[in-house]
């Protein structure tokens, strides 16, 4: 046999095992085609049920506040919708007729469970129901304990303590001051793991005719740029204990309040305070676990929860309220065109 | 007379097999004939004497005890590269040092002589070890972009975080227990883009092992596996240049020869973020990023030895910048630098001394957002050297030690607003030292031990870490496989496992609170040829986690530990059946497996734990540089925590004006117990073509893909507060063009 007879007959056999391997491929091009076409027709969403059998849980809400003696509490149920989505459910959850006591320096405080027109009907169409109790202003540095009994003869309870004052270490009385561009406030942390919450306003009136109106602004701590706006940005709650206001954020809103107003002489600055919400470690931690935000893009599946209510959800903490006066330069206050009148 | 007779006789026998079994080494360097890069994984086989055996990373091989005197036939195979015999005499006594030329033959990637394959293949103990080349890589339906870590979820016992994350978690182990190596040095956030990609760019890798269990000893740092990357050296015989762009990138590199070496800088740049959006439910997220690596080679040799510097450095910088103060901005990037001095002795003695340095930053700046202030620095020094010295029974001792000096800086702001530091500075040292088994071809072993000297964290138990992979060839058709070995961990991430997608991953040194972790790894396999094309590996492995560091969830004040102690099991088998023709390739992959983790006494399926997993990969050589393939993937559900009911929870931010009311309250959900439901089944198939052609001076590839050709609409998670559904990746074309010069 001649060598060329060998080459083409293994061309031969090569381009034969090729046509079968081609031939295979077309079938499972086919195959697959017909494949992919049923799973595309059929590719729906699959039915998946993200719920367990439900569990009837209580949740029980009083935060103690330190800047009035009217405490307002809620006590309502966990619910289930047919979907996942929690607001199909337009049954207000809330729970009346049961037995909330409030110990606090060996004085119980009975809540009593009242009603009131809802404003916002697009979820709950019924009154709002809730507990208060009159005359009852925390004490600071108090222990404070509660007991709530529901009808079923579920008990929840829990346990707080009022907050300490805060410590001035050091305060700008008198602003803006000439030797600075800004005015500051620094306290002392008082008890472990509290957070604040504060605001610095001033008040002023306006007169027209014979009527004068008092009105409060409140100062922003600076003002942040966002394309080609400005925007002010008040205080959050921190765990900072000092804070400082630039002076332009005081201008600024000493100008905004008589924007347009040709006759400056008709405002008078009254007074001026710095005010500081002192949270207690119970209300801290809440808050914590409720603005765990992380960022923009991160994706968590499974929130945390955080409760001191023994046997339930929700939160029994408290607050005070501490208000520390200020001045204003009287110069700095007629610069405006504005009386002064503190 | 007679007895002198019988002593002339005995001397005779003795001066003929002396000079019968005289011997000489072959030692030797393979290299791509075309640019001068060494080959890795060639087969190297002599066969009169049946002896075989494959190229390491470096593309170097040594045969010991090879008939001096002789004429001698070695055989080198490798897939991509046309076939060779070399006829040689080896000097007896001596070592003879060759260097191999391979042509590449471009497309027909699958030209494996088998014999050579399968003798390399008996003479490793590659227990719970994959070997992918770039070629290889290219050739899988990839999406926007090839990538290496997502081709990483293509290997039964490796599971993927999502369509959206390349992360990668290997048989029960979490992200962090994954040890990602850069020509030996650590990559501490190996991703772009918030994980949708890794930032190594395959044009500058030469070689990837992938082990997911069982590692020897030279191995250390992480509890799960090993990627172990290799980068090109660069072409020492001609410049040569390459761009390509696709929908998510454009890249080039340059590469060429300088004096007794040769180098390469790679680069790639974000381009079109609107189509990696598609890979995110942001929209308007402002991503970019780039990488860029560079490696420089001098290297001298003559007959008896070769030296080898080299240099390389690598750089990746992602940010998301908002342009928007009441929007938090994001930075984070890596930087590697390093050099090494490989050195094949005199003797049958390799070396290799690498100092690297290796850094990663990362930032979260919150401007006015709510988001907290974030912010990790890594620095890492590593000074380490290797030897190994091969016997003449082709037994090898490999000894080692590393010394690291290593300090993280994490600063950040808590729930509680408050500015916590963690920083530590610490350095371990270990050595190591193992030895390989070789002599027989029925049953191979690689024994050794690493030690800690000194420890990163304070409160390692684990100084002592025994390691055993072993390989008993039955016979030419059947091998069984054994590996055994503890592991320890002391740089951990600070990670919520219930973050499905995690921008922020800090590195920390396992604090002194806490137990270092520490992992047993028992893995039992087998490789069974069913033909001359096709292969069948099973694996099957349990692996117990101790000491796990896991974020406390209950953390509220300042003052609770930031990680707590876990523990966990996982156990499973692999069935791996792998098919080689000469224009198809396919690989059809099943795994079954179970997790779980304790935490605090609750006993709880990971979120990666996957039953069953199935995956079917397939290439076909169409001819005149046409390739077509085909990956389907189907995994049964992933655990997922169920909901348990609904509440109307209080919130709160203006304690001034807010009276608790109706004003304040939102649905909560009130979650069941820990991950006991499970999501739908999972299954995508995608497919890819692709073509290669010459134009004048250029050599031209286009690619075009489809992921998830059939639509399915597979669940990634439903958002807790509005119970919306959210599905993973939809029907996604895309193409890229290379342009190579």
């Amino acid at each position: 046999m001649k060598a060329g007879n060998i080459i083409k007959k293994t061309e031969y056999r090569k381009r034969n095992s090729e046509l079968r391997i081609l031939k295979y491929l077309m079938k499972f091009f086919v195959y697959s085609i017909m494949s992919c076409s049923f799973l595309f027709l059929n590719s729906c969403d699959e039915n998946v049920n993200p719920k367990a059998p439900f569990k009837e849980r209580y949740i029980f809400n009083l935060i103690i506040r330190g800047d009035t003696t009217y405490q307002i509490a809620t006590l309502s149920k966990s619910y289930t919708v047919t979907g996942i989505d929690p607001y199909e459910n337009q049954v207000d959850p809330s729970i009346k007729g049961a037995d909330i006591r409030i110990w606090n320096n060996d004085v119980v405080y009975i809540m009593r469970d009242t009603s009131i027109d809802r404003q916002d009907t697009s979820r709950y169409k019924t009154p709002v129901n809730f507990y208060y109790v009159r005359n009852f202003k925390p004490v600071s540095e108090t222990p404070i304990d509660v007991k709530v009994e529901l009808n079923n003869g579920r008990i929840l309870t829990s346990a707080t303590k009022i907050p300490a004052m805060m410590d001035i270490d050091s305060v700008d009385y008198l602003i803006p001051s000439k030797d600075k561009p800004n005015f500051s406030y620094v306290w002392k942390n008082n008890s472990g793991g509290t957070f604040y919450l504060y605001r610095f306003r001033f008040f002023y009136t306006v007169r027209e005719g014979a009527k004068t109106t008092w009105y409060i602004k409140e100062v922003p701590l600076t003002y942040l740029k966002s394309g080609d706006q400005y925007y002010p940005y008040y205080p959050t709650v921190t765990k900072n204990t000092k804070v400082i206001y630039d002076n332009c954020c005081l201008d600024s809103a000493m100008v905004q309040i008589s924007r347009g107003e040709t006759d400056k002489s008709k405002f008078e600055i009254m007074k001026a305070e710095f005010e500081v919400l002192i949270f207690d470690k119970a209300l801290s931690d809440y808050y914590s676990s409720t603005h765990g935000y992380l960022d923009e893009f991160s994706i968590r599946i499974d929130q945390n929860d955080y409760t001191n209510i023994n046997g339930g959800y929700g939160i029994f903490a408290s607050y005070l309220d501490q208000k520390i006066p200020v001045e204003f330069d009287e110069r700095y206050v007629l610069s405006f065109g504005y009386k002064y009148g503190f | 007379m007679k007895s002198i007779l019988n002593t002339i006789l005995v001397f005779i026998i003795f001066i003929y097999n002396s000079a019968c079994t005289q011997t000489g080494t072959l030692r030797g360097v393979v290299e791509d004939s075309t640019s001068g890069e060494a080959i890795a994984y060639v087969n190297i086989f002599v066969a009169s004497t049946k002896i075989g055996i494959a190229t390491d990373l470096n593309g170097n091989f040594t045969l010991p005890s090879l008939p001096a005197n002789k004429n001698i036939i070695i055989k080198v195979t490798c897939v991509g590269y046309i076939n060779k015999e070399i006829p040689l005499i080896l000097a007896p006594d001596k070592l003879t040092q060759i260097t191999i030329k391979l042509v590449p033959t471009r497309y027909q990637l699958r030209e494996v002589e088998t014999i050579g394959k399968r003798i390399s293949r008996e003479r490793e103990t590659d227990l719970g070890l994959n070997r992918m080349t770039i070629k290889e890589l290219e050739l899988l339906p990839q999406g926007v972009e090839t990538d290496i870590m997502r081709s990483l979820q293509l290997i039964p016992g490796v599971k993927s975080a999502g369509d959206i994350s390349a992360r990668y978690y290997v048989r029960g182990g979490s992200s962090d227990e994954n040890l990602v190596l850069l020509n030996g040095v650590s990559v501490y956030n190996p991703f772009h883009a918030m994980g949708l990609f890794s930032v190594i760019d395959p044009d500058m890798i030469n070689v990837v092992e992938f082990y997911k269990g069982g590692y020897t000893a030279e191995f250390g740092e992480r509890l799960s596996s090993v990627l172990n990357l290799v980068t090109k050296n660069g072409n020492r015989n001609k410049y040569t240049g390459s761009a390509s762009l696709g929908f998510l990138s454009t890249k080039a590199s340059v590469e060429g020869p300088i004096p007794n070496g040769s180098f390469i800088i790679t680069g790639r740049k974000s381009l079109f973020d609107n189509v990696l959006r598609k890979f995110t439910n942001y929209k308007d997220a402002p991503f970019d990023f780039y990488d860029f690596s560079f490696k420089a080679n001098y290297s001298t040799n003559d007959d008896k030895t070769l030296s080898r510097i080299s240099v390389f450095g690598f750089n990746s910088m992602d940010q998301l910048l908002n342009k928007n103060q009441l929007k938090e901005d994001f930075n984070w990037s890596n930087n590697i630098l390093g050099a090494s001095w490989f050195q094949a002795w005199e003797v049958p003695l390799y070396s290799e001394l690498t100092v690297s340095m290796s850094n990663f930053n990362a930032e979260l700046i919150p401007n006015q957002s709510d988001a907290l202030a974030r912010k990790n620095q890594v620095s890492d020094i590593t000074l380490k050297m290797d030897f190994n010295y091969i016997y003449d029974s082709r037994d090898e001792l490999r000894v080692g030690y590393s010394i690291k000096s290593f300090r993280t800086d994490y600063t950040f702001a808590n729930l509680n607003n408050l500015t916590t530091k963690i920083n530590d500075y610490s350095a371990n040292i270990s050595v190591y030292g193992k030895y390989r088994f070789l002599r027989l071809n029925t049953f191979i072993a690689d024994a050794g031990v690493r030690m800690n000297a000194a420890t990163l964290a304070n409160n390692n138990n684990t100084r002592i870490e025994p390691r055993l992979n072993s390989k008993l060839n039955i016979n030419p058709l059947i091998s069984l496989k054994f590996a055994w070995g503890i592991y320890s961990q002391e740089m951990v991430t600070l990670t919520d496992d219930n973050d499905i997608v995690s921008l922020f991953e800090p590195w920390i040194i396992v604090p002194d609170y806490l137990t270092a972790p520490s992992a047993i790894h028992y893995v039992v396999g087998a490789d069974i040829n069913l033909s001359e094309n096709l292969l069948l590996n099973i694996e099957g492995y349990y692996k117990l986690l101790r000491n796990i560091t896991e974020l406390n969830k209950e953390k509220v004040s300042a003052q609770d530990p930031d990680l707590v102690s876990s523990k966990g099991e996982s156990y499973g088998w692999e069935f791996t059946l792998t098919l080689l023709e000469k224009r198809i390739s396919a690989m059809l992959g099943y795994s079954l497996s179970w997790a779980f983790r304790e935490t605090n006494g609750w006993l709880y399926y990971p979120r990666y734990d996957y039953r069953h997993q199935v995956i079917f990969d397939a290439s076909y050589n169409l001819g005149n540089d046409w390739n077509i393939s085909a990956i389907w993937i189907f995994s049964s559900g992933q655990p997922f925590t169920q909901i348990e009911g609904f509440y109307d929870k209080l919130n709160f931010d203006n304690l001034y004006t807010q009276w608790f009311m109706y004003e304040s309250y939102q649905p909560y959900t009130i979650l069941a117990d820990k991950n006991l439901g499970r999501l739908p089944y999972y299954h995508r198939l995608d497919l890819s073509l692709s073509k290669r052609f010459s134009l004048y001076f250029m050599d031209l590839s286009f690619s075009a893909s489809i992921i998830n050709v059939y639509d399915r609409k597979n669940l990634f998670y439903f958002e807790r507060t509005t119970g919306k559904r959210v599905n993973m990746l939809p029907f996604l074309p895309t193409a890229n063009v290379r342009i190579d010069l």
